[in-house]
């Protein structure tokens, strides 16, 4: 039996419903643009090859979770990766989703398959809900008993479809919970004893070491614990930057961005973060930018994310747990075009030597962010519309590319514009690859968003720039200004003798007085009838 | 006449002689069922009485009078002319010491009234009680609910809307005039609180009906404001007026802002409870967000039951024309020329010639800046021609500020007012060494700078 | 002030209402007829509400004027120009004679600030005027043949100054003198 405490671990069997739930706060908007991506052209391959761990296996459900057509390939490779960690519960969620998608792939041809899909659905969720109680130990046989059920009937289903190496491995997952077991057991002990002869150093290792194995499990949010729990044992600054940087990963894991970015801060904080070899501490510091980048990128805001990405130097960009180097390219790259004016791109994306070399890795970005600064709108636009698809099966970008690519359009129409006085909307139109009509209304959008000062002529089809009179526009300020502050002054004064005056509804009111109050509603009733017809025109 | 009645003749008499008027106002109360009992001959009563010198008398035999006249039905003008001299007549030293049951007599008899359909002929009754019993133009009592209402029966509104106009500072309330008048006696506390919820029932009233009453007259603006008063008067439950309200302030705000105003954080009462029971509004107010007649029109179709049943259609049909309007406007902002056509289909109306009629009509009414050329029909949009250079602009800013510069006055003299009185003073004193003394002068102070 | 022209006889006409239990057809239909003229068309449309259906169903000219109160209502300028003619009874025909020709300005005025040209036929439509009335109500204007049809392009009024006067001017030395201190 382990020999943790337990009241985490109590608390620990609900928590797997709470790591759901805060992405989905965050992601609120996006989840109603249900993305599908029809056909990227990555080579899933190499895209998963970036990454290790945890980050790899999200990224391939992301996959499976948007494309139909990369699902099945993706979750055979999630399947193959997940072998070699202790992440038991992410493998049977992966078994369901391929059964599932193998089923519905084969009960297209038979119907009756549909109900046998179903008992395996039950089956595996009954199984998956076992095992996702983490005090695994504790009822093992019930587990074992469950997964053995949704193997067989997984089996079963899935003997029309192909039996291969991507079989439910009920056996393994036995064998791998027992070891993790003991694992645990083993870490746990061994802190134990380091906590009782009181040596800082080895606690705080033990503590990391508790974690990764949590982390090798899926267990996220042991692993953030244990993590922090270091805290308390860091005898350095490189320690406690170290603690940060492990709080970080796995709070990117959890995307709790408040958390990465609190950490991200506390680490760059730590007193001799700029001491120690420089080596170390380029590669920290460029770690560090990219997290912060991811979560200024996840809570949408683009220009402080794009400088962060910017920030990060190509020789230390070397975390595949986190992400990828040419992760940074796009975000980055996209970030600064859906944000900076055009000095801004010049000088801190296109003269940058360091982004250069992680530009060389996304040559189609590097073309788009170039023709962009030549003002090549076209073929800028036609090149970002190519690789949409591509960023869509990312998961930490595809949720921004919609609002990223407006932005980038309206951005290259406000350039467009700002040298003229007045602008041909023909010419406009084929620089934009774009009807009049459409031009027109997009136009229109920003003029409103205050965005673009100017109005339309839409009888000879010319913008024209519209200079605002100050002068004007502070009487008008200042007119309103006033009128509001009267009507709230006004307010206040009432309020001040409601207060004075007691004025206040209580709940007495409807059963004490509810007969006389019934009859004053019907009276208000029949005289709104007078006002609502005095209201017509 | 009955025995009891002379003794209560007798009384008014004596103690009016006397100059006891307070001891008369705390004593005849009792007599009031009496002479509900009594109503076949009050009529002799009131002959023995002046109304100038026995005002007390006349008032409680008036009030008889009207509780019975349910059963005594009696002429209605004579009512009317009643109340008319008594208004007229009486002495408004006497009424004092009464005012709450001159304010029960307003609001009795502007039931009956509205009961008998002749709303018309109180209204000026009522603005003399009014004008009668207030200590100054800017409080409010519980009357001002009712000639709101009667206003509002009677379609007439010329009378009431100055009352409206004037903004409130003091509120005159059942509650406080009995605490007044009764200090010596001892008051029964369910009464009290009855007391304190019809004032509040009557306050909230009179800004529903108020709200109303703009309305009709097309003063969005500050119906909002009488509706905004309305719900957000500090509440721990919900009253139904302030529903209604709720749905009218809904409405109202976008005709006036397009949006939904701003709402006070401290109303928590909206979010918990009017929100759940107003949700066929706010589905309005979303799709209004999205611009499109042609949704709005079908959501209007879609609910007209609801507001029907509230009595909202009519509003409902001036949302719809204001989203019409508003559309237009945002043209103007972007537009140099649009074809008449265009306009129509940009902002989902039937035909070219409607367009123009509703370009035609925000010209004259000064929403919007354009001319029309019927030669190749395009419309051009102009800038508003303000130039904030003329004497009417000048005269326009001079009395805005002269009107801020009143309210802050007004401010500054209420906060002299709270750092006089005693009561705060001790409090401020007395806790200086707790927290409280940071808090009390912000909270009381109300400066406008904040 | 034009505008005080009837204040006098409304404030006499809106406290009768107000003390008779059923006023007559003629103090309705005065008051209409002020309201319009005063261009308080909000007032109208409640007067026509409280008016008993007795009256408004056997008064012939009451009906008429509540035909000019909901052409005015709607902005319906041909409506409101054709229903003015009609045989107006002593009481109210000054009322009316001055409401008509302030209306006519007034719709000239808006049709040259709002309209660039004007096909004849729609203004005369709006206006119910003869061609001949027009041609002298529109001086100033250029009329120009377009194809079949003759168009008028209104003169673009020029906005009268306003003068500054003693007591604005008064407030404004106030205001200056108050800055200096």
């Amino acid at each position: 039996m382990p020999v943790l405490p337990m009241p985490p671990l109590m608390q620990n069997a609900v928590e797997p419903m709470q790591v759901d739930a805060p992405p989905n706060e965050d992601n609120e908007n996006n989840e109603e643009q249900q993305i599908v991506v029809e056909n990227p052209t990555i080579d899933l391959e190499v895209y998963a090859n970036q990454y290790t761990g945890i980050a790899r296996l999200d990224r391939l459900i992301y996959v499976a979770d948007v494309c139909p057509l990369l699902a099945l390939e993706s979750l055979k490779m999630a399947i193959t990766y997940v072998q070699s960690t202790y992440n038991v519960k992410v493998y049977q969620m992966l078994h369901k989703r391929l059964s599932d998608l193998q089923a519905v792939n084969g009960a297209g041809a038979t119907a009756a398959a549909a109900g046998a899909e179903q008992a395996v659905a039950n089956a595996a969720a009954a199984a998956a809900a076992v095992a996702a109680l983490p005090d695994i130990a504790a009822q093992p046989a019930a587990a074992a008993q469950a997964q053995a059920n949704a193997g067989a009937a997984a089996a079963g289903a899935g003997s029309g479809a192909e039996k291969d190496a991507f079989a439910y491995d009920a056996v393994w997952v036995d064998a791998k919970m027992k070891k993790a077991a003991l694992k645990l057991e083993k870490l746990d002990s061994d802190l134990k004893n380091y906590k009782s002869n009181s040596i800082k150093e080895s606690i705080r290792r033990g503590h990391d070491d508790l974690a990764d194995h949590y982390l090798s499990c899926g267990d996220l949010t042991n692993a953030l614990k244990c993590y922090s729990r270091a805290r308390d044992y860091c005898t350095s600054g490189k320690h406690v930057v170290n603690m940060c940087l492990n709080v970080i990963k796995v709070s990117i894991y959890l995307k709790n961005w408040a958390h990465v970015m609190s950490y991200i801060s506390k680490a760059e904080s730590t007193p001799d973060f700029s001491e120690g070899t420089k080596e170390a501490n380029a590669q920290v510091h460029t770690r560090l930018e990219c997290a912060a980048g991811l979560a200024e990128l996840q809570q949408k805001k683009y220009k402080v994310a794009a400088k962060h990405f910017l920030a990060a130097n190509f020789d230390h960009c070397d975390f595949p747990e986190m992400i990828s180097p040419s992760n940074v390219a796009v975000y980055g790259g996209l970030c600064a075009l859906a944000t900076f004016d055009r000095p801004e791109l010049k000088r801190l994306v296109i003269a940058s030597t360091s982004f250069k070399l992680f530009l060389e890795l996304e040559p189609q970005l590097r073309d788009i962010i170039f023709k962009f600064y030549e003002s090549n709108y076209a073929s800028c636009l036609t090149l970002l519309d190519e690789i949409r698809d591509n960023l869509l099966v990312d998961m930490y970008i595809a949720p921004h590319v919609n609002t990223l690519y407006t932005k980038i359009r309206n951005r290259a129409l406000i350039q467009y514009f700002s040298p003229y006085m007045s602008a041909d909307m023909h010419k406009m139109a084929t620089a934009f690859n774009s009807t009049i009509g459409d031009l027109e209304n997009e136009v229109m959008q920003l003029i409103l968003d205050g965005q673009i000062q100017a109005r339309i002529d839409s009888h000879n089809r010319i913008l024209y720039a519209k200079e605002a009179d100050q002068r004007n526009s502070t009487f008008e300020r200042a007119l309103l200004m006033g009128k509001q502050y009267q009507r709230h002054t006004r307010m206040l004064i009432l309020r001040a003798a409601m207060l004075k005056s007691h004025i206040h509804v209580k709940s007495i009111s409807r059963d004490g007085g509810s007969s006389n109050h019934g009859a004053e509603l019907c009276v208000s009733a029949g005289s709104s009838t007078t006002a609502a017809q005095l209201a017509r025109i | 006449m009955g025995s009891a009645l002379e003794n209560y003749v007798n009384q008014v008499r004596t103690v009016s002689a006397a100059g006891n008027y307070r001891e008369l106002a705390d004593e005849l109360p009792e007599s009031l069922s009496l002479l509900v009992r009594n109503w076949s001959i009050l009529d002799n009563v009131l002959e023995t009485l002046d109304m100038q010198q026995h005002t007390l008398g006349v008032l409680y035999v008036l009030l008889g009078k009207l509780h019975s006249a349910g059963t005594a039905n009696p002429d209605s003008t004579q009512i009317i002319q009643l109340m008319r001299d008594f208004m007229q007549r009486c002495n408004v030293d006497q009424l004092r010491f009464a005012v709450c049951p001159f304010y029960e007599l307003c609001h009795v008899f502007t039931d009956y009234l509205v009961q008998k359909n002749l709303s018309i002929l109180g209204i000026k009754v009522l603005s003399r009680a009014i004008d009668l019993i207030r200590h100054m133009d800017t409080q409010l009592t519980p009357i001002h609910a009712d000639l709101c209402q009667l206003s509002l029966k009677a379609k007439n509104l010329n009378v009431v809307l100055p009352y409206l106009d004037t903004d409130i500072t003091d509120i005159s309330t059942v509650a406080a005039e009995c605490k007044n008048q009764q200090q010596q006696q001892q008051q029964q506390q369910p009464q009290h609180t009855l007391d304190a919820n019809n004032d509040a029932k009557y306050f909230l009233l009179y800004y529903y009906y108020g709200g109303m009453i703009y309305t009709a007259v097309k003063n969005y603006e500050r119906a909002l404001y009488f509706f905004e008063v309305c719900i957000t008067t500090p509440a721990m439950a919900m009253s139904h007026i302030m529903l209604e309200a709720y749905k009218k302030f809904l409405m109202v705000s976008l005709i006036v802002e397009g949006k939904i105003a701003y709402i006070p954080k401290n109303a928590q009462v909206i979010g918990r409870f009017m929100k759940p029971l107003a949700n066929h509004y706010h589905d309005l107010v979303n799709v209004y967000g999205n611009a499109s007649s042609e949704e709005l029109r079908i959501i209007i179709l879609k609910y007209s039951e609801v507001f029907t049943r509230d009595n909202n259609v009519g509003l409902a049909k001036q949302v719809a024309t204001s989203l019409y309007k508003r559309n237009i406007q945002r043209l103007t902002k972007t537009f140099l020329t649009l074809s008449l056509s265009d306009v129509a289909s940009r902002v989902q109306l039937p035909s070219a010639s409607e367009a123009e009629r509703y370009i035609l009509n925000m010209i004259k009414s000064g929403e919007i800046f354009a001319s029309i050329n019927q030669k190749d029909g395009m419309v051009l949009f102009k800038d508003d021609p303000e130039q904030y250079n003329l004497p009417d602009m000048f005269l326009n800013v001079q009395t805005n500020i002269t009107q801020v510069l009143d309210l802050v006055k007004q401010i500054n003299k209420m906060e002299e007012e709270i750092i006089l009185n005693p009561l705060y003073v001790k409090k401020a004193l007395g806790s200086q060494d707790e927290d409280l003394t940071s808090q009390h002068p912000k909270t009381y102070s109300g400066d406008p700078t904040d | 002030m034009q505008q005080d022209k009837y204040s006098e006889l409304l404030n006499k006409l809106e406290n009768d209402e107000l003390e008779n239990i059923s006023p007559g057809a003629e103090l309705y239909q005065q008051l209409m007829a002020i309201y319009l003229y005063q261009n308080k068309l909000a007032s109208a449309k409640l007067l026509w509400m409280r008016i008993s259906n007795n009256l408004k169903e056997n008064n012939k000219e009451l009906a008429q004027l509540n035909l000019l109160n909901l052409a005015l209502q709607h902005n319906k300028y041909s409506e409101f120009f054709k229903y003015i003619k009609y045989e107006w009874s002593e009481s109210n025909k000054l009322i009316i004679d001055d409401l008509l020709f302030k209306q006519r300005e007034e719709l000239l005025n808006l049709t040259s600030s709002a309209y660039v040209s004007i096909y004849e036929h729609n203004l005369l439509q709006m206006t119910q005027m003869t061609p001949d009335e027009l041609k002298s109500a529109c001086l100033g204007w250029t009329r120009e043949q377009d194809g079949e049809e003759h168009i008028w392009q209104p003169k673009i009024k020029e906005p009268t100054p306003s003068i500054a006067s003693d007591d604005q001017l008064l407030k404004l030395t106030e205001f200056v003198s108050f800055l200096e201190n």
